[in-house]
């Protein structure tokens, strides 16, 4: 209530006419009459408050830091430290106070005296300094004040003598001089050059600022100089965690010019970009009128808040904050440059942005390499001439996004996807060579529109200085750039073909088959009107529609279309180009998965072929043709030479991409399943398969067929061969019980896996269970426990005939499992999900299961609500599906309420 | 005797910083006792009533009991909320015990439209003004916190922005807002 009063009256302070402040009250006051009444008092109040509880403030903000700086006195004007007589106090801060000092001997001059506060350790910052100062002597520039001299006073405490410098910090000159954009740089090139000069001896600032950029001025000409080299270095010292929040609070003033590398513990780690970091947050400020990070946020949001803004915050684009500035802001912030807010944002958008960004890179790797190229950078803005600074390119903002993100479902491999998403939109340069300039101008200017939309539209939405979206996906990022595409390219056909196609090809790689499809479909039809049947792209949109028709199970089609689009490049290029090899690869593979094994081999032996002699093949294209011509050598009886043409894939792959690159997982996967079909290498297979699950988890997650591809091969590798290790079979399986809707959605993948784990078992002395017949053989192959032995032991079957036995028993004891209504499996993982889902029923029972275990429980359909007290409910409890942790595989008999039925007591 | 309170005072801070509420009720005292003595101390030496050096007198206070040697930055913010409920404390038991020896009670209306206040006004004043801040404190506690910082401490806009870990800019609306709110209080109560 209250609160809401508070925001109301703030509300209406916002308003800037009274008649709109009327009207907002009238507003209030039709819903709340009452309110609009404490609200009235309220405005009324505020506009004669005058100085009411002011007039005891105290008039300047440095009414503390006098009181401290009182504290600390010592020395004053008048008093002699070494060979140094103070005139007058110049300046005070956080780290002591500034003094013009006289020098009489060996000349008569005026010097700057810098006294540093208590606190220090003098022999330290002296020692520091010592050992610096021959290098600070070499420094000889027009922008650089001199520093001349350095030690300790009578009192123990460390001064710095310079060159005496009187001028206005940079930022202020500015602002005071009103000075336009152009001339804002041309200072602030002058103050790289002075920087440049100090890096080429060696020395690093540390503490670049406004304050320390002094502005005078010589035959009315202004001259930048730069003051306190040296000092930083002398008065850091040693680092602690106890002191670096302190230090640079007290010594070195504002943390919005802290670099990344200089909040880190060890700041000692500061290197010459370190100030080039420095010079980019100068620049924001000269060009913005304040700092990509606000310092007052930044030391009130407390030490770590503070070093994980500036290491993982990204800053604002200057143009875009000048843009989200408050109206009255933006005034100010234009009219201290001589423009207006409109014409300023607009003068800073593209170069200057890149250019300011490139100096605020967090990797200080990818910042400008030296001063001077950050300033000749700002010439060739200034000379209207291209900048090294650009946009950053696609894949790196995904990276970015990624990590804005982190706390989403993007993951790395998301980023990986996307990464192919550019592959796609760059294409177009590839076939440059054999098409006339006029096509390939023509294709450049589509990809550009392409990289635009992606650009602009898509990264907007998450980009800026909008809050990160823990909620936002790869997916629903996706699916925003799909509802913007909507009629947005009417007039552009071949624009939004090629975005469908790059975003087809983005939920492909996602394993998002049916919306890979239908963007496909689109480009497929687009590209057809807009370009013709024979042309390249549109064969690729077809190919791609294959692709996803295959995924989605829809062989025949995919079958039907792959051949299409072969016959029509064939006609249109002939067998030797590129192109055709990629549709013969595809084809290969389409075949190899209708099991049509003349056809597979046939294409796939032409395809690896014709790579060798067509120039410009893609790897993936040989690399998934050897797949299939390899496992088409195996399956008639050349095994070796089938085995050589995966290794080789595998070499391929990794050495042309990288061990982590989606087809290198796949190519691991081939590999190992083709010594699982042929019964060799067992441990090779084992180990391929793991890797690869591990990498394709860590990229893709859980839920990607992929991944459920892979688990899938490892869980019938531990089922059926040697060494059987069901308990990890059986692990997997419940892990891919998991992913049963996806599995749905990826009809392609699933088959085998609803096959493994729904078929009934062939033999008909085993129960007709929802347990598959592997998952007969694996529950017969269990380490006996308790309750089997005892019956087993009964019947005296356990060693003569296990398998059937333990079905026997099985039936014996669960009847109801023979119902084929039965209620297959419920998966648990965990125990919370467990109670919730089972509605305390199971629970009551005293079965209590264990965190971190799998469960799955056998019971009847009407379990869930009332569960009979002869009722019998089976729990199979796995542990161990992660490598590395330790198997084990529990079954449980869970007899509900034996003693007594809740219902009856 | 001061190097033990010193000690105190900085483990105090430091549970502050920690997230142990009980430990800002405990450092109020120990600060309340220090800016008693030297208030007391500052009071005998200058004219009486004097107390616009309120600002001097907590930070002397501050250096005092915590040391001139580096500091997490917002345990002085935590310090100074404690002394301006210190401050707070004092002056009206000051303004009190004065009333009381003068009048023993009095209904005496006040014009608050007319009034400029400054910590040197009448007792009354200032006593009404702290009921308004109390009530202020039910309802807006970080509204009230702010006017005891500026009002009590006279710290700036900024320096109270800074030891109430607000942006300046929400500060400066929030103090717009607990003037008039007061104001208002103090129009109606009275």
């Amino acid at each position: 209530m209250k609160a809401a009063e508070r925001e109301l009256f703030w509300n209406v302070l916002d308003l800037p006419s009274p008649a709109a402040r009327a009207e907002y009250l009238d507003r209030v006051g039709a819903d709340d009459p009452a309110l609009r009444g404490r609200l009235e008092a309220l405005l009324r109040e505020h506009e004669r408050a005058g100085d009411f509880l002011e007039s005891n403030a105290s008039p300047s903000a440095s009414a503390g830091d006098r009181a401290l700086a009182a504290a600390n006195a010592g020395e004053g004007p008048g008093s002699v430290i070494g060979r140094y007589k103070l005139l007058e106090l110049i300046g005070e801060g956080g780290f002591g106070a500034v003094y013009m000092a006289e020098q009489r001997e060996p000349v008569r001059r005026k010097v700057a005296l810098k006294i540093i506060k208590l606190g220090m350790d003098t022999k330290q910052v002296t020692g520091r300094f010592e050992a610096e100062r021959q290098a600070l002597a070499l420094m000889d520039h027009p922008n650089i004040a001199r520093v001349l001299d350095g030690g300790a006073t009578d009192r123990g405490r460390p001064y710095f003598v310079m060159e005496l410098v009187r001028g206005l910090p940079l930022t202020r000159f500015c602002d005071e001089r009103r000075l336009g954009t152009r001339e804002r740089l041309e200072l602030f090139i002058t103050v790289c050059s002075a920087v440049q000069h100090a890096h080429q001896k060696g020395i690093i600032h540390r503490d670049l600022k406004p304050s320390n950029v002094l502005v005078t001025l010589y035959d009315d000409r202004p001259v930048p100089k730069v003051i306190d080299f040296g000092i930083a270095k002398a008065l850091q010292g040693e680092l602690t965690d106890k002191t670096v929040f302190t230090r640079f609070h007290e010594f070195l003033g504002t943390p919005a010019y802290m670099s990344p590398e200089q909040t880190q513990l060890n700041g000692l780690d500061a290197d010459t970009r370190s100030d080039i970091y420095a010079l980019g947050v100068l620049l924001y400020e000269l060009l913005t009128g304040r700092p990509p990070f606000d310092s007052q946020e930044l030391l009130t949001a407390g030490l770590d808040e503070m070093r994980r803004r500036i290491r993982e915050d990204e800053p604002v684009r200057p143009s875009t904050r000048l843009r989200t500035l408050a109206a009255q802001d933006a005034d100010t912030v234009a009219r201290l440059r001589n423009t207006q807010p409109a014409r300023l944002a607009s003068l800073l958008r593209g170069d200057l942005d890149w250019i300011v960004l490139k100096c605020l890179e967090k990797d200080r790797a990818r910042r400008y390499e030296s001063a001077s190229a950050l300033a000749q950078d700002l010439a060739r803005h200034l000379a209207n001439e291209p900048v090294t600074a650009a946009a950053p390119s696609l894949t790196y903002r995904l990276g970015k996004l990624v990590r804005r993100h982190r706390t989403g479902v993007l993951t790395a491999a998301a980023a990986l996807a996307f990464l192919l998403l550019t592959a796609v939109v760059s294409s177009g340069f590839a076939f440059r060579t054999w098409r006339a300039e006029r096509v390939a101008r023509e294709e450049a200017a589509v990809a550009a529109a392409v990289s635009q939309f992606f650009n602009e539209d898509l990264f907007a939405v998450a980009d800026g200085g909008a809050e990160p979206d823990p909620e936002l996906t790869m997916r629903g990022l996706l699916d925003r750039a799909a509802l913007q595409l909507e009629g947005r390219f009417r007039e552009q056909p071949r624009v939004e073909a090629s975005v469908r196609a790059a975003l087809g090809r983005t939920y492909f790689n996602l394993g998002q088959y049916a919306a890979a499809l239908s963007h496909w479909e689109r480009a497929a039809t687009l590209c057809r009107d807009a370009l013709g049947e024979e042309h390249r792209q549109t064969l690729l949109a077809r190919s791609d529609v294959a692709r996803a028709r295959l995924a989605l199970d829809q062989r025949m089609e995919a079958r039907e279309l792959a051949e299409a689009v072969l016959a029509s490049a064939t006609a249109a290029h002939g067998r030797n180009h590129p192109l055709t090899v990629k549709f013969l690869s595809r084809l290969a593979l389409v075949c190899y998965r209708l099991s049509d094994n003349p056809r597979a081999r046939e294409t796939s032996a032409e395809a690896v072929a014709l790579a060798r002699l067509v120039p410009g093949v893609e790897t993936e294209d040989l690399v998934h043709a050897m797949h299939v011509y390899g496992r088409m050598l195996g399956r008639s009886g050349e095994r070796d030479r089938g085995e050589q043409q995966l290794r080789e894939a595998l070499e391929l792959a990794r050495r042309r991409l990288q061990d982590t690159h989606p087809l290198t997982v796949r190519a691991k996967n081939a590999l190992a399943a083709f010594y699982y079909d042929h019964q060799i290498r067992i441990p090779d297979a084992e180990q391929l398969y793991r890797e690869a699950l591990a990498q394709q988890r860590r990229a893709f997650g859980d839920a990607h067929p992929l991944t459920l591809n892979l688990r899938y091969n490892l869980a019938i590798l531990y089922a059926h061969r040697e060494p059987v290790r069901p308990h990890l079979a059986l692990a997997h399986q419940l892990r891919l019980l998991e992913h049963r809707p996806i599995l749905d959605a990826s009809p392609a993948t699933a088959r085998p896996i609803l096959n493994l784990l729904s078929q009934t078992p062939p033999d008909a002395i085993a129960p007709p269970t929802p347990l598959s017949a592997d998952g007969w053989r694996l529950l017969a192959a269990l380490p006996p426990t308790d309750w089997a032995q005892r019956d087993f032991d009964d019947a005296g079957w356990l060693s003569a005939r296990p398998a059937e036995a333990r079905a026997l028993w099985f039936r014996r004891h669960f009847p109801w499992s023979n119902d084929r209504s039965i209620r297959p499996w419920v998966y648990v993982r965990g125990s919370g999900e467990f109670r919730v889902f089972l509605n305390g029923v199971v629970a009551q029972a005293g079965f209590t299961t264990r965190p971190g275990a799998h469960h799955v429980f056998l019971f009847p359909p009407e379990a869930l609500a009332t569960l009979r007290p002869d009722d019998n409910v089976l729990a199979i409890e796995a542990r161990g599906l992660d490598p590395g942790e330790p198997a084990e595989m529990t079954i449980h008999r869970i007899p509900v309420a034996p003693e007594a039925d809740p219902r009856a007591g | 005797m001061y190097s033990g309170a010193m000690s105190e005072v900085t483990r105090l801070l430091n549970a502050i910083q920690d997230g142990d509420p009980k430990a800002a009720d405990e450092l109020v005292p120990l600060v309340y006792s220090e800016l008693r003595a030297l208030a007391a101390a500052r009071l005998a030496r200058e004219t009486p009533g004097q107390t616009l050096q309120a600002t001097a007198l907590v930070h002397e206070a501050y250096l005092r009991l915590v040391g001139g040697g580096p500091q997490e930055w917002n345990s002085r913010g935590h310090f100074f909320s404690a002394a301006a409920e210190a401050m707070r404390r004092i002056l009206i038991e000051n303004a009190r015990r004065k009333r009381s020896q003068k009048r023993g009670g009095n209904f005496e209306r006040v014009d608050w439209s007319e009034v400029r206040l400054a910590i040197e006004t009448d007792d009354d004043r200032l006593l009404a003004l702290d009921e308004g801040l109390e009530r202020l404190e039910s309802e807006e506690p970080q509204a009230a916190a702010l006017v005891k910082l500026r009002f009590f401490v006279g710290l700036t806009g900024q320096e109270a922005a800074q030891a109430l870990g607000l942006p300046e800019r929400s500060a400066t609306r929030l103090w717009a807002y607990a003037r008039a709110w007061l104001l208002r209080e103090l129009q109606t109560s009275l």
